[in-house]
């Protein structure tokens, strides 16, 4: 008995990791065993608290306390609704965590895409936002060496060196994917965390077309 | 026509003299006499520094400047006889340390509580400090530009300036007394530093932590700790080969590794990515491999971050190929149309 369970504990946690990695042959037995199995919910967790860790600065900074307790009041307030991807009206001083912005886009999508759109594949668009925030606290830093005059502005400024008509720049928007930091952990050494989040760190950004 | 053989002739003769090495260096540039005074003087600081950064105690903090952004680590580095020990610790922002004896390195971010511990193939850990190979001198020219002090050390700033544009040129100041570089920026064609790490205070000969290093490699108590298997492996047995390289650049080596995948218990799968490693002895590129699938679409992109640049788009369209570098996005591109799939 014991054997069997352990058995079902490895399979379930095999099936959290697929799903967590975005593979569509889980989706469907995955997100069954979500929605049934706290194990499950304990495991998809904790796959995403290490996947975030190690990709990127921005997405683990909240505290993993703070991420159980968000699961924890949107499964309590999914079981409160009568159809899940139906939402009835809520009264805003419902709302779990308003003040966990980031979060707000992040797991509704992925419950309401049945969790691919956060496995890491894509493409997150964020405004420009966080980028005209940490220009000026760069810019007061202490001027250690003669950076670059270019700016993380730069984004919308055509490309030197490059002119060609293929690559385009997307203004106003940061485009990133989200595995770029794991690509660089790979390439470089040491830790790559720098004060602005990592979205500080990108001047220009194209795409192709 | 005897006389132009003549001229010609005589150049040969030193190079036979000098050996196969030098003679690279010289291949490069069509007019080699100006340079031919400085090869030897070149020559015996990219050994100086090559040797430093492998045989030297050091302790201090080294500022990263990239982008506009700062950053600051700790840095200890000891030598003990054949081993090495190292902890890099960021000073700024969400808390990390590294460990690394030899080939296995530790990660741990005390604040998740999360640890990877990986074993890295000596060719493909990217030193922290540039990693120097006197064939340099074939693609770029060495030019002394006289003494400096860093971090409270006499240093000399040694210029290399990239002979074509394929690559980024650096300016280092290496330690007078040791060759120890104690810093370098990469520079663009106009001259505009695109990234600089610099040590702000650093101890040479400093004594060294091998004791406190293990020990905390041995100590991942409440840690969840994460294994990042990485094999060696190669281009051509993974069904891929490279037609033509840009000038200079060689393979360092090629491994399959996990990536970014949140997926410590799916063993080999989706996450797997192919790295191949490639440097000029200067600058490096890396060239990312992994299967695309249409329908989870990714966006092709071109980035900048300092130096660093990066180009994903797809191979095929079964293929995802990202190629990044210190190097001009140019460059980027020649390999990414060089990778070819082998039928």
């Amino acid at each position: 008995m014991p054997e069997e369970s352990s058995a079902d504990l490895q399979r379930c946690r095999q099936l959290m990791s697929s799903l967590a990695d975005g593979d569509q042959n889980a989706a469907d037995a995955g997100c069954k065993l979500w929605a049934t199995d706290a194990r499950a919910r304990e495991a998809w967790h904790t796959y995403h608290l290490i996947g975030d860790t190690l990709r990127s600065d921005d997405l683990a900074a909240t505290a993993p306390a703070h991420e159980a307790e968000f699961l924890a009041a949107l499964r309590r307030r999914l079981a409160a609704e009568p159809t899940v991807l139906a939402p009835a009206p809520v009264a805003p001083s419902k709302r779990p965590q308003p003040s966990l912005a980031r979060r707000r886009w992040r797991m509704p999508a992925a419950v309401a895409a049945g969790f691919v759109a956060v496995a890491g594949v894509l493409v997150a668009s964020r405004t420009q936002a966080p980028l005209a925030d940490s220009a000026p606290v760069l810019a007061s830093g202490p001027a250690i060496t003669p950076a670059t005059p270019a700016t993380p502005v730069s984004i919308a400024a055509p490309v030197p060196g490059l002119g060609e008509p293929q690559w385009q720049v997307v203004e106003g928007q940061v485009i990133r994917d989200a595995r770029l930091d794991s690509y660089l952990r790979a390439h470089r050494r040491g830790p790559i965390g720098v004060p602005g989040g990592d979205a500080g760190r990108f001047e220009t950004v194209v795409l192709e077309r | 026509m005897h006389a132009m053989t003549r001229v010609g002739f005589r150049p040969w003769l030193v190079l036979l003299g000098l050996g196969l090495g030098w003679a690279l260096a010289f291949a490069g540039p069509p007019v080699a006499s100006p340079a031919a005074a400085a090869v030897p003087e070149a020559r015996s600081w990219m050994l100086r520094i090559q040797a430093a950064a492998r045989e030297r105690s050091y302790q201090g903090t080294l500022v990263f400047t990239s982008g506009g952004a700062v950053s600051s680590l700790r840095v200890g580095h000891f030598c003990v006889g054949d081993q090495t020990f190292e902890r890099i610790e960021a000073l700024d922002g969400r808390r990390q340390i590294i460990y690394r004896h030899n080939d296995l390195v530790h990660s741990l971010w005390p604040q998740s509580r999360i640890a990877t511990a990986e074993l890295r193939d000596a060719a493909t850990a990217a030193p922290l400090l540039p990693d120097i190979e006197p064939r340099l001198l074939e693609h770029y020219e060495f030019k002394m530009l006289g003494g400096d002090r860093v971090a409270g050390r006499e240093a000399q700033v040694l210029l290399l300036k990239p002979r074509d544009n394929l690559r980024f040129g650096q300016r280092l100041w290496a330690d007078a007394e040791t060759g120890l570089v104690l810093r370098a920026d990469v520079i663009d064609a106009h001259g505009a530093v695109l990234e600089s790490s610099v040590f702000s205070d650093i101890e040479l000969g400093a004594r060294p932590q091998r004791e406190s290093i293990v020990t905390a490699m041995n100590k991942l108590d409440g840690y969840r700790v994460v294994k990042l298997e990485s094999t060696r492996t190669r281009l051509d047995s993974e069904g891929w080969s490279i037609k033509q390289l840009p000038a200079g650049f060689q393979l360092v080596g090629c491994v399959r590794r996990p990536i970014g995948g949140p997926t410590p218990e799916a063993g080999a799968g989706a996450s797997q990515v192919l790295q191949a490693l490639y440097s000029d002895g200067l600058s490096r590129v890396s060239v990312f491999i992994e299967p695309f699938d249409p329908a989870r679409p990714r966006q092709p992109l071109l980035t900048q971050m300092g130096a660093t640049h990066t180009l994903m788009k797809p191979n095929a369209a079964r293929w995802w190929v990202t190629v990044m570098g210190d190097v001009p996005k140019p460059t980027l591109k020649l390999f990414h149309a060089a990778i070819e799939r082998q039928p």
